[in-house]
């Protein structure tokens, strides 16, 4: 909860205010009941014309601050508690931007993106509620049943005793509203997995003639859900008339109680009663918004535990380095590493030496480690046990602000950003101009697709990419890759989902454009690595061979697998 | 699929008052139940409008003991007394059958009925429509839109049936007391709503606006932490941090005009409410000062008052959110409505060995680009078929026609001589095992996911199919064997694993074609090979069509299909190709273009 103190702080001048108006407009409602049993004792009773219509007067003044503090209350708190979600999720966001590898993952980007967005989104629907709730609520039922004792000390006390059975019955009722909630939102989950699973799968589904199966399947998903659904509602449905049945049956015990009181004590009078049965319905509304915000506040505390765990991540120190050039080379000693909490290496013993200018190809299946490799490079990790340098310094010299300036990666996992095509290239390099841009395109092999479009370079690329097939996705990170100006170029794994042919051409021409530059090449094609200077075959976290493609041919009997399996057959040299 | 077929409906305009119609047609089936809710309603409304009677009379009782010295009758106070709880208590039971009967029946019949109609739908959608349509898109018409429909739905039955009556039946009774209080209080009734709708219409375009922006925000958020390895490779927490400043402060700025709007609503309906009130206490004391009305009267008015504000509510908010719901219901409708696929003329089954013809068959995913044109091409039963090319070039097209997934313009394509668009889908598809590059498994054990391919396999034909696969080996090594739950994201077994199973169920299923993509070599070397043994085995005297990637899998096929641009450029043998010199060579040769 001390987060989330810490984001109301800025606003404690507004919430006393709120707080003040809202106690201000319960006490206006309050007293009406109060003023309209005047009207009948002294009023009607004494047959006193001016004074009804003088204590009516008071009355529309009542209703008139009432709204008034009601309405400047509404723009106060529509204004401070979406600032006060918007600045927690600002922060949140800038916070996870700044988080290492380790601590991301250790949470997992599904649940980062639930808590930034819905868990967020959830705080601000109930926020604003929190002050209203712990202002009028208290004054309503403090205030009606201290004003009842105006003539009696019997209805307040029983006014008293039937509100509490109110809230605790509604408090118990509502308790077991969360499990069925609970278990309503997981066979959501169940069903939207089997639509997903349906919809993508839809081929395979026709191929096998399960059309029928899988609507079955959707259909008990669906019942199961329905019937948690069902069950929450039904008892949140409740509350309201049980608690009205409740306070109604106060009403009657009042009159009854009250008939009786006033033979006995001559200071109660008939108005005090009535007034008494009108503050029966003030606290029925505050006992119900009390016993709803009961219901909400398990979830509140869920979501603000979420949120807290991720301000609570400890800041990295901040990278304050100037920036430094440095030289292609990048040498590994030794190195070993495994991802945090996993009690297995995903390298080991790595050694390897990449002189400035050379073209390396890194070449094994899926899982042998090969982007874990990317990933130390990069100084995505910084726990890897072994000696690493880039150009000649040792990375324990340097920021991974330093090490990301000098090295440019095409990631294994394309990233369209949405946006146009020269934004996204353009983060490669921001000050890169339409000339630049349109080169790197032209590299990549985009010409066609940018000139195809009657936008060009503005043509808009829609979240996720979902606009351009996978190839044309590689060819922008690719550009992306090569607009920045860097000694070392990677690319992981980004000719995948091109064919020989245009693979061949890229090549060509970034082995033109780069010139000079380190090239480190991923791949499972080993058609992509024999145009390297030199591969390095790796399996099973392991480096197990290196050298030229013929070399590898004679020496190492993985590379010669993975070429017979590729490759084999009526290729002839 | 006993279903009438519908035209056509895509780009119909959907009218308010059609969807209202259609609404109401769908509300149909549960009229018994809203029959019964408005029987229930009737009664609690009498009910509690004869309570304010029964307090009318006790407060007349205990104001004249104060001001009149009349004693008070305890006999006939009890039994009022005793009277007003039975009201209420009634009163009480009877909406709480209203809201359990309501809830249930808007629910169970119409949410989850409409949920199912659409999970029917999709049995019978064109796999065009599936293709082109994001799944979170489909997903969110089920989803979200049923749910806004039947919140709708049942605001509005209780607005009409509980609101309505009581609006009625209070009214009444108001001016059967006096018409002076009665007029107070209902004049300021059509005020209220009017204010209301007015502000709850502006409110509820503003969410919409709103919804829009959080959509964005949401969207980008997701977008930066799905690519936090790239954001941090190039440095770009910077830009990041600014782009969401932007949309956050455009979010807050919806936001906080949204709150502000629907915040407006309770306040004016308690200031009409307020001002109902003093009206109703000023008259009244005027009135029973001339004795025209008693104390108990005043009471009595100013309760039935009370009871007024609950509908008023309700109307207001009902009133609101129904462009949004109509919204709702017109995409939900126009899912509903899309075109299915049609049906079978001749329910003939070709009972050959596999021979598979194209005749003059033209194809176009959009009108404007043809992409299949005029493709000819005879296959002989166990003949292997590869198609080569560039990516997206349309190879898979190949599959898609041959499949039925998506119909053909022109000519025809015949499996032992039948025309395959005379038949039934299911049918058709029975000739044909097919095993895709996207493995798709599903969230279940490795023993379902390979008994998937039919219906009702024993436990021992799972294990074979599974052995066949070379899948047996590493089935045996998972915790559970052929027991363990693939989880959601399939990340307990290797994609080489998953490819096995795909293969074990295409063994299964003993189809006499097979439509085969060839996995890209994202697996290790050994499960690889394993992949390629299964593979060639499966295709041992099957017609198949195999989509190739590795070249090695080219050469000795029957026919080599040449796909560029959509449209077969080459076709031939391996050697006739390469004699050729054209593009398969081109492409061929390419691998090795840089050693030189």
């Amino acid at each position: 909860m001390k987060h989330l103190l810490k984001f109301i702080k800025p606003f404690y001048k507004e919430i006393v205010l709120l707080m003040v108006l809202y106690a201000l407009s319960t006490l206006a409602s309050l007293f009406m009941p109060y003023v309209m049993s005047n009207i009948v004792e002294v009023g009607i009773k004494n047959g006193d014309l001016p004074y009804v219509l003088r204590e009516g007067g008071v009355m529309i003044a009542l209703a008139v601050a009432a709204l008034t503090c009601a309405l400047i209350t509404n723009r106060i708190s529509s204004n401070f508690s979406s600032k006060i979600a918007v600045n927690m999720r600002k922060t949140v966001f800038n916070k996870v931007n700044t988080l290492t590898f380790e601590q991301f993952s250790e949470i997992g980007t599904g649940s980062l993106i639930t808590r930034t967005t819905d868990d967020i989104g959830w705080m601000e629907e109930t926020i604003s509620q929190i002050p209203y709730v712990m202002i009028t609520c208290p004054i309503m039922f403090v205030g009606g049943i201290a004003l009842s004792f105006k003539g009696d000390w019997a209805l307040p006390l029983i006014l008293l005793g039937i509100s509490v059975a109110v809230l605790i019955v509604t408090t118990l009722i509502t308790s077991s509203l969360e499990k069925h909630w609970q278990r309503g939102d997981e066979y959501t989950d169940v069903q939207n997995r089997i639509i997903r699973e349906r919809l993508s799968g839809v081929r395979v589904v026709r191929a096998f003639d399960k059309d029928a199966y899988e609507h079955k399947r959707t259909a008990k998903a669906t019942d199961e859900m329905n019937n948690s659904f069902v069950r929450a509602n039904t008892i949140s449905g409740l509350v309201s008339p049980i608690a009205s049945l409740f306070l109604n049956v106060a009403t009657v015990v009042i009159i009854y109680v009250g008939a009786l009181r006033v033979q006995s004590n001559p200071s109660l009078k008939a108005g005090d009663i009535l007034a008494t049965i009108q503050y029966i319905a003030l606290i029925a509304n505050a006992v119900l918004v009390l016993s709803w915000t009961i219901s909400f506040v398990p979830h509140i505390k869920v979501s603000m535990k979420r949120i807290s765990a991720i301000l609570d991540i400890k800041d990295v120190e901040a990278d304050n380095s100037v920036c430094q050039v440095l030289k292609g080379d990048i040498s590994f000693d030794d190195v070993s590493f495994a991802y945090p909490g996993s009690a297995n290496n995903a390298l080991s013993n790595i050694s390897l030496n990449i002189a400035e200018g050379e073209i390396v190809g890194i070449i094994g299946g899926t899982g042998s480690g090969k982007t874990t490799l990317v990933k130390l490079l990069l100084d995505f990790y910084s726990s890897a046990q072994g000696i690493r340098t880039f150009g000649g310094k040792n990375y324990c010299e340097l920021t991974p602000a330093i090490v990301r300036d000098n090295v440019s990666v095409a990631l294994q996992k394309s990233m369209i950003f949405e946006g146009t095509v020269a934004d996204n290239v353009k983060m490669g390099n921001k000050d890169a101009t339409d000339e630049q841009v349109r080169e790197a395109l032209r590299i990549a092999q985009m010409t066609d697709f940018v000139d195809g479009k009657e936008e060009g370079l503005n043509f808009k690329l829609t979240q996720s990419g979902s606009n351009v097939s996978g190839g044309q996705k590689q060819r922008i990170n690719i550009a992306r890759a090569i607009i920045k100006p860097a000694s070392v170029y990677v690319f992981d794994d980004s000719f995948s989902a091109l064919d020989y042919l245009t693979e061949a051409n890229l090549r060509k021409e970034l082995n033109k454009y780069l010139a000079g530059k380190t090239q480190i090449i991923v791949t499972q094609r080993s058609a992509t690595a024999m145009r390297c200077d030199k591969v390095y075959i790796m399996d099973n976290g392991r480096i197990v061979g290196v050298g030229t493609h013929k070399q590898l041919l004679n020496s190492c009997r993985t590379y010669k697998e993975i070429y017979d399996s590729q490759m084999g057959g009526g290729i002839d040299e | 699929m006993s279903k009438k077929i519908k035209t056509p409906k895509t780009k119909k305009e959907y009218s308010a008052l059609r969807t209202i119609k259609r609404l109401v047609r769908d509300l149909k089936p549960i009229a018994w139940a809203i029959a019964i809710a408005g029987l229930i309603c009737c009664g609690s409304v009498w009910l509690g409008v004869l309570a304010p009677r029964i307090v009318n009379d006790l407060t007349n009782m205990i104001y004249n003991y104060g001001a009149k010295g009349t004693p008070i009758d305890f006999v006939q106070m009890g039994s009022l007394s005793v009277n007003l709880a039975l009201a209420y208590v009634g009163s009480s039971l009877l909406s709480i059958a209203m809201t359990v009967l309501m809830t249930n029946i808007s629910s169970r019949f119409f949410t989850k009925g409409l949920r199912i109609r659409i999970s029917d739908k999709l049995q019978r959608l064109p796999v065009s429509f599936i293709d082109s349509t994001p799944n979170g898109e489909i997903l969110s018409r089920m989803m979200n839109d049923v749910s806004n429909m039947s919140n709708t739905v049942y605001v509005i039955i209780e607005t009409l049936l509980n609101g309505l009556v009581r609006i009625v039946v209070i009214t009444y009774c108001l001016y059967s007391i006096n018409w002076i209080m009665a007029t107070a209080v209902v004049v300021l009734v059509p005020l209220s709503i009017f204010l209301s709708a007015f502000i709850s219409s502006k409110s509820e375009k503003s969410w919409h606006d709103f919804r829009k922006v959080n959509g964005n925000l949401y969207a980008f958020i997701e977008e930066d932490y799905t690519g936090f390895d790239t954001v941090k490779a190039f440095n770009l927490e910077e830009r990041q941090k600014k782009i969401c400043d932007e949309i956050s402060d455009k979010y807050r700025a919806k936001v906080r005009r949204g709150y502000y709007l629907s915040g407006l609503i309770r306040p004016i309906i308690a200031l009409t409410n307020n001002i109902a009130y003093v009206a109703v206490c000023i008259a009244g004391g005027l009135l029973a000062i001339n004795d025209a009305v008693s104390v108990g009267d005043v009471m009595e008015v100013i309760l039935l008052a009370k009871m007024f504000a609950g509908p008023l509510e309700s109307i207001a908010n009902g009133m609101g959110s129904i462009q949004h719901t109509l919204a709702c219901a017109n995409r939900v409708y126009a899912l509903l409505d899309r075109e299915e696929m049609s049906k079978a003329i001749s329910g003939d089954v070709p009972h050959g060995q596999g021979e598979v013809v194209f005749d003059h068959v033209y194809f176009a995913y959009d009108k404007d680009k043809p992409l299949i044109k005029d493709l000819n091409l005879t296959v002989k039963a166990g003949q292997k078929v590869a198609l080569v090319g560039p990516t997206g070039g349309g190879k898979t097209t190949i599959v898609n026609l041959l499949m039925r997934f998506y119909d053909i313009d022109e000519g025809k394509i015949t499996i032992d001589g039948v025309d395959t668009s005379e038949m039934d889908r299911a049918a058709l598809r029975e000739q044909f095992g097919m095993v895709l590059q996207d493995t798709w498994l599903f969230n279940g054990t490795v023993y379902d996911n390979i008994a998937y391919g039919k219906d009702d396999a024993t436990f021992d034909e799972v294990v074979e199919a599974a052995k066949k696969a070379h899948a047996d080996f590493f089935i045996e090594t998972l915790p559970q064997g052929y027991n363990t739950v693939i989880n959601e994201e399939s990340t307990n077994i290797s994609s080489g694993q998953k490819q096995l199973l795909t293969i074990a169920r295409s063994y299964l299923a003993n189809r006499k074609m097979l439509i085969l993509d060839e996995a890209t070599s994202n697996v290790d070397t050994r499960t690889e090979i394993l992949i390629q043994r299964a593979m060639d085995e499966l295709l041992k005297g099957r017609t198949s069509f195999v989509i190739a990637h590795r070249l090695s899998t080219i050469v000795n096929s029957d026919v080599i299909l040449v796909i560029n641009n959509g449209e077969v450029i080459e076709q031939g043998t391996h050697k006739q190709l390469m004699a050729k010199n054209g593009f398969y060579t081109k492409i061929y040769n390419s691998q090795y273009e840089l050693l030189k």
